[in-house]
């Protein structure tokens, strides 16, 4: 079963409304980003080939109506370890304690004990039988890749563009381009560094030990104009092979996002997985346009 | 490239393990001292099985990515499971996880994140207790493996090829097994050959050993002729045991001497696994 590419927000300052999704496929309503900043986010997202839409475990967060400040947006993308259990849930309170404001590691480390309680309680929740308390013992992984945007002070929205973070913990991957110029790749800037054996925020807190020296973080400035996608792996590495062969991989990426006349994404990634061009595995791209 | 089909459960890979349950499996285990080498395969066996099924369990259930079946030898050789799995050549892996024979309680110390250490209680599933009876068919069993998976080869002819993982104390008493063991390796999907690991359980006191390179280093001719019978260790999974951080050279075999070889199971590539998963 493969769920339906997702357009989820063509929001701007002017729109205070949100944006429906699709709620067959999981998702839930975005609120529109804080004024003065004019943004628009687009997602994408399909579940590994043979499994079905429940059991996708990527997952995804925009920052909240009540965001720290005007002209401040912050989203993020996470990644559910195939090897572990409950790994969407975790995924999706991991990806919704960064946009609520854990955006630095120490903020992010500091809001990982509620996320990780959350997640606890809801599993202690549920009758299991051995195998499945055993993972549940282990707890769940993710990657996380979160990008925040800050309007320049008492800039006009958008005119004079402004400064981004960005923090990454395992392999979901940030991409920033101007025009036709790839300026940052984060974490991961060569398709040779993925592997099957990322190092991933846990929600049991013993396997985080000594995490904080392998969290990314990293900054610059954006300008009107930019497009800022966050990839999970199997995206990200496609992406960087494409680059690394002298292609321009976000041409076909800026084509699928684009509300009308948008080539079928599920049709595109079959394509992709049939000539094994990207790895068989849950994908998920959101496009952020400043 | 040999060795990339997908495992998935409408393309599962299977594994089939050889237990040695012979009389000279009484003898004492130089692996743990006051138990006898039988005592070391049950539990073996056991913990083998535990973390394959904990490899392809999820929120929901156990997928279905592999088929397991048990051959043992001794006094007779065939199916070992008990109970409901009784007779079963290979079953689904779902079924190996719902059908052990037991589920003991244990506790168990571990890091609570912060400094100290607390004991959790687990439960540990037990599908085979210690068996010692007869001689050490090793021939017999490696022909039976080799009808066992020519039949599951032809309903899975694209699939990952099949794993066999032979744990005895190598005192073959029905001939030389390399013939067999032979034509136990040549067996392949489109993928690949099947690949057969030996883990040997000695009463030898030596070093235990894992995955090397050459049989210079082992103590006795039944863990050289034990060696010799085992396939080289696929491009996959010496480039995962590095990413594991165990140190495996390139012409490492599945061999392993005195050593529980559970860690073959992160070798295997089923998604992402992270590295600071414990």
């Amino acid at each position: 079963m493969i769920a339906e590419p997702l357009a989820l927000a063509a929001a701007s300052p002017a729109s205070d409304e949100p944006v429906a999704v699709d709620e067959a496929a999981g998702a839930a309503n975005l609120p529109a980003p804080a004024a003065p900043l004019a943004i628009r986010a687009d997602l994408l997202w399909l579940p590994k080939a043979g499994n079905t839409v429940e059991e996708y475990e990527d997952a995804w967060a925009t920052s909240p109506d009540a965001a720290p400040s005007p002209g401040y947006f912050a989203c993020a993308v996470t990644d559910g370890a195939t090897e572990t259990s409950f790994a969407a849930l975790w995924a999706r309170l991991l990806a919704e304690a960064y946009c609520a404001g854990g955006t630095t590691p120490e903020a992010l480390f500091a809001a990982l004990p509620v996320a990780q309680a959350t997640w606890r309680e809801a599993v202690a929740a549920i009758p299991l039988p051995w195998y499945a308390e055993e993972k549940a013992r282990q707890g769940a992984f993710a990657a996380l890749v979160g990008l925040s945007l800050a309007a320049a002070p008492d800039a006009a929205p958008n005119v004079g563009g402004g400064r981004w973070t960005a923090l990454s913990s395992g392999d979901s991957c940030l991409m920033q381009l101007r025009g036709e110029t790839l300026l940052t790749a984060f974490p991961i800037a060569s398709a040779a560094e993925f592997n099957n054996r990322p190092t991933s925020l846990s929600s049991d807190p013993a396997s985080n030990a000594g995490l904080a020296d392998t969290i990314g973080y990293m900054g610059g400035d954006w300008l009107p104009g930019d497009r800022f996608y966050l990839l999970t792996d199997a995206a990200a590495c496609w992406f960087l092979t494409a680059y690394e062969a002298g292609e321009q991989p976000w041409i076909i990426l800026d084509a699928l996002v684009e509300p009308d006349d948008a080539p079928d994404f599920s049709i595109w990634v079959a394509e992709l997985r049939d000539a094994r061009a990207i790895r068989n595995d849950d994908l998920t791209l959101l496009c952020v346009r400043v | 490239m040999a060795y990339s089909a997908e495992i998935s459960r409408t393309n599962p890979s299977a594994f089939l393990f050889l237990i040695d349950q012979s009389g000279s499996m009484e003898d004492g285990w130089a692996g743990e001292p006051g138990k006898q080498k039988a005592d070391g395969l049950a539990m073996i066996i056991n913990r083998l099985l535990q973390n394959l099924v904990l490899k392809c369990a999820k929120s929901e259930g156990v997928r279905d990515y592999y088929h397991i079946g048990v051959i043992g030898y001794g006094g007779v050789v065939g199916p070992a499971f008990s109970g409901a799995l009784a007779g079963k050549q290979l079953a689904p892996i779902s079924a190996i996880a719902n059908l052990s024979a037991r589920i003991e309680e244990r506790t168990r110390k571990t890091d609570d994140g912060a400094g100290g250490l607390i004991e959790q209680s687990i439960k540990f599933p037990v599908w085979f207790d210690q068996l010692a009876r007869g001689g050490t068919p090793m021939c017999a069993a490696l022909t039976q493996a080799r009808t066992v998976l020519t039949g599951w080869l032809a309903e899975h002819p694209s699939g990952f090829p099949p794993i066999v993982i032979n744990i005895t104390d190598g005192e073959s008493t029905d001939g030389d097994p390399s013939a067999a063991a032979a034509a136990l390796r040549d067996l392949q999907t489109d993928d690949g050959n099947v690949i057969l690991f030996n883990l040997h359980l000695s009463s030898q006191n030596a070093a235990p050993v894992q995955f090397p390179d050459n049989d210079a280093a082992l103590p006795d001719k039944w863990a050289k002729l034990l060696f010799n019978l085992s396939s080289p260790l696929p491009a996959f999974m010496r480039s995962i045991a590095g990413q594991e951080g165990f140190n495996v050279g390139d012409a490492a075999r599945g061999f392993a001497f005195n050593a529980d070889m559970v860690t073959v199971i992160q070798f295997l590539d089923i998604g992402t696994r992270p590295n600071n998963l414990r």
